[in-house]
């Protein structure tokens, strides 16, 4: 149950990361706007042209092409990738070892050389880059091919690390954001599959993937980079102490879970990071948070939690709060945040559930196991309800469906934790379904009054 | 951004050094290695295959079954000593911590990594074409089970997989 509603929150979390789309809605409905508005007298030619200019509206045409002339070259690349693979897994026997060798190189490097000279060509087309995206999954599909022709048994992670080296080299000269978080994805699989062997790898995951990816995110502005290393980075961060083989404790979970939260929130906080990088920042601050309260508001981890002798200093993962020593360094030199009253509230409603929440493992005696969990149902409420709120008077979509769907999986799983009968559970997920719909239609009435406003 | 041709020509050219990394020292065993036959032992009929490749499991594969060894610790590197017969078949000798110096003329030796119980020597996979699956699954199934691989080793224990022996035919891909 903790499984399927953590899978939900994180594809969710994620599907809907960036997903405030209102501007460019606002910007695709204009046009038709300004035509009533220009009949209905409201605007005059010269204001109409002016809107014009000043919301690009000339390019939108071009924009949308590019998006579709994008998409069909994306999933042509795909598809053409997908064959170079299945050619080399057919095996084909017809053709010598150094036959398919060449044809697959020769395949890599004509797609490189075709997608230079297309970028170099024809900058404003997508297709010069896609090529040379293509053209690095095949240098993957030739490292297969090799592993193939030579019989090599070793570990796929390897074949995995290489493939990465090659991509991230080429991301970066070719400035390429795509192939850098295809780059993130392949670190993370093969540090993943290398920890099965040497439970180390996931430390030097935690340095190397910031040292060797961040620089990127920072001189390109590549905010897709940005997140998607500090989001592999965090599922790494839980892979690796969540206790799947004993290892590890659920209460160490909760000092982890809290240098996690800490760290991306101050970390996003420090004055030299862009904004929007702070934003994604305090947003996997907040996931982190509502996975973590999501979890403890189980009273089986509670209870085990709380079993445990009241926390001893003295363990290798001391570690956890140097990094939270580092978080509070990295608060002292926050930004000052302007006057907005939601950021504020948010913020101090995630400082309290924080604080509050690190206290659980040092409640002891009979009592400590209910009032634990009552006290992480509370922090769930509350921070679904805050959450709900904030994306409701910001109107960032991201926050508004976080806050819904913490709030329905907390009545969800305290209706399956509870042996309730079939009917309780039924009303549970009809009252849970009707909530979410009201939701939506609720957030999208609001949001498309706003934006008649604004317009 | 539009890439700089020097700069792109330097990316291209590490992916080409990458692979060139893979293929280049193997390329040398397969010329300049010595020739040793590795016996397999029986399979497990439901699982020979996995995926697109056989598994091999040599009779050196198990650790306990190899003569006069060290204390062998987890992850240990260990050169197994193997000596051939007039078949050409490899047996088992002796197993190092080091590289031996000096090997007699009839000697090889074979470098394995100690896991579990299991010495993995980076050959324990053959590659098959789509076409040959079923026929060869069929061979190894029928009969003793058995199979012999055709292998090149090095000076420094490195081994490449050049064909295996299945019934009295040899296959190589």
């Amino acid at each position: 149950m903790i499984g399927a509603g953590l899978v939900i929150l994180c594809i969710l979390g994620y599907v809907l990361y960036g997903a405030n789309m209102a501007r460019k809605s606002f910007r695709r409905m204009l046009p038709g706007e300004l035509e009533h508005w220009l009949d209905d007298g409201i605007i005059d030619k010269t204001q109409a042209e002016q809107l014009r200019t000043r919301y690009r509206l000339d390019q939108l045409a071009q924009e949308s092409q590019n998006v579709l002339i994008k998409t069909i070259f994306g999933f042509g690349s795909v598809l053409i990738a997908l064959g170079v693979i299945a050619f080399v897994a057919a095996h084909w026997e017809s053709i010598t070892k150094m036959g398919r060798l060449s044809l697959v190189v020769g395949a890599m490097l004509i797609a490189y050389g075709m997608g230079f000279w297309f970028w170099r060509k024809r900058p404003e087309s997508p297709l010069g880059h896609i090529l040379v995206i293509l053209a690095t999954l095949i240098f993957g599909a030739n490292i297969a091919l090799v592993a193939q022709i030579f019989h090599l048994s070793g570990e796929f992670y390897n074949a995995v690390f290489l493939w990465a080296i090659g991509a991230t080299f080429m991301g970066y000269i070719a400035g390429s954001s795509p192939l850098l978080i295809l780059a993130i994805l392949a670190t993370f699989v093969g540090y993943m599959g290398w920890a099965q062997d040497y439970i180390q790898a996931f430390p030097v995951h935690f340095l190397a993937a910031p040292l060797v990816f961040l620089p990127f995110a920072y001189l390109k502005k590549a905010r897709g980079v940005h997140f998607a290393t500090w989001l592999f980075w965090g599922i790494g961060l839980i892979a690796y102490l969540v206790p799947w083989e004993g290892k590890g404790s659920p209460m160490w979970l909760v000092f982890i879970a809290e240098a996690m939260i800490l760290l991306f929130w101050s970390y996003g906080q420090l004055r030299f990071i862009p904004e929007e990088f702070s934003s994604d920042l305090r947003f996997l601050g907040i996931l982190s948070q509502i996975i973590f309260v999501y979890i403890l508001s189980f009273h089986d981890l509670v209870e085990e939690i709380v079993a445990q002798p009241v926390p001893v200093l003295n363990d290798w993962r001391l570690f956890i709060f140097v990094v939270l020593g580092i978080a509070i360094l990295f608060a002292r030199f926050a930004k000052a945040r302007q006057g907005v009253t939601e950021e504020r509230i948010s913020e101090g409603v995630f400082w309290a559930i924080s604080l509050i929440m690190a206290a659980i493992p040092w409640l002891q005696g009979s009592w400590a196991m209910p009032v634990g969990t009552l006290i992480a149902n509370l922090a769930t409420v509350i921070l679904g309800v805050m959450l709900f709120w904030k994306g409701l008077t910001i109107l960032d979509r991201r926050y508004f469906w976080m806050g819904l769907i913490l709030l329905v999986l907390e009545v969800v799983g305290r209706f399956f934790e509870y042996e309730a009968g079939l009917l309780w559970k039924s009303a549970a997920f009809i009252f849970a379904g009707l909530v979410l719909m009201a939701g939506g239609v609720l957030f999208e009435k609001r949001r498309g009054r706003e934006m008649r406003h604004e317009a | 951004m539009k890439p700089k041709m020097p700069w792109f020509l330097v990316a291209v050219g590490l992916q080409l050094l990458l692979l060139g990394f893979m293929i280049v020292p193997r390329m040398m065993i397969l010329t300049g290695g010595k020739t040793v036959l590795l016996e397999t032992e029986p399979y497990d009929p439901y699982n020979i295959f996995t995926g697109y490749y056989a598994n091999l499991n040599y009779k050196i594969s198990q650790a306990e079954h190899l003569p006069v060894k060290p204390h062998l610790k987890p992850r240990g590197i260990y050169y197994v000593v193997v000596s051939i017969d007039k078949n050409g078949i490899g047996r088992p000798r002796r197993v190092m911590e080091a590289l031996p110096r000096v090997l007699k003329e009839d000697e090889a030796v074979i470098r394995g990594r100690h896991e579990y119980g299991w010495m993995k020597y980076g050959i324990e996979s053959y590659y098959l074409p789509e076409s040959r699956r079923h026929e060869i699954e069929a061979l190894l199934r029928d009969g003793k089970r058995r199979a012999l691989v055709e292998v090149k080793v090095n000076d420094a224990g490195k081994a490449v997989i050049v064909s295996l022996h299945v019934a009295g035919r040899r296959f190589s891909y």
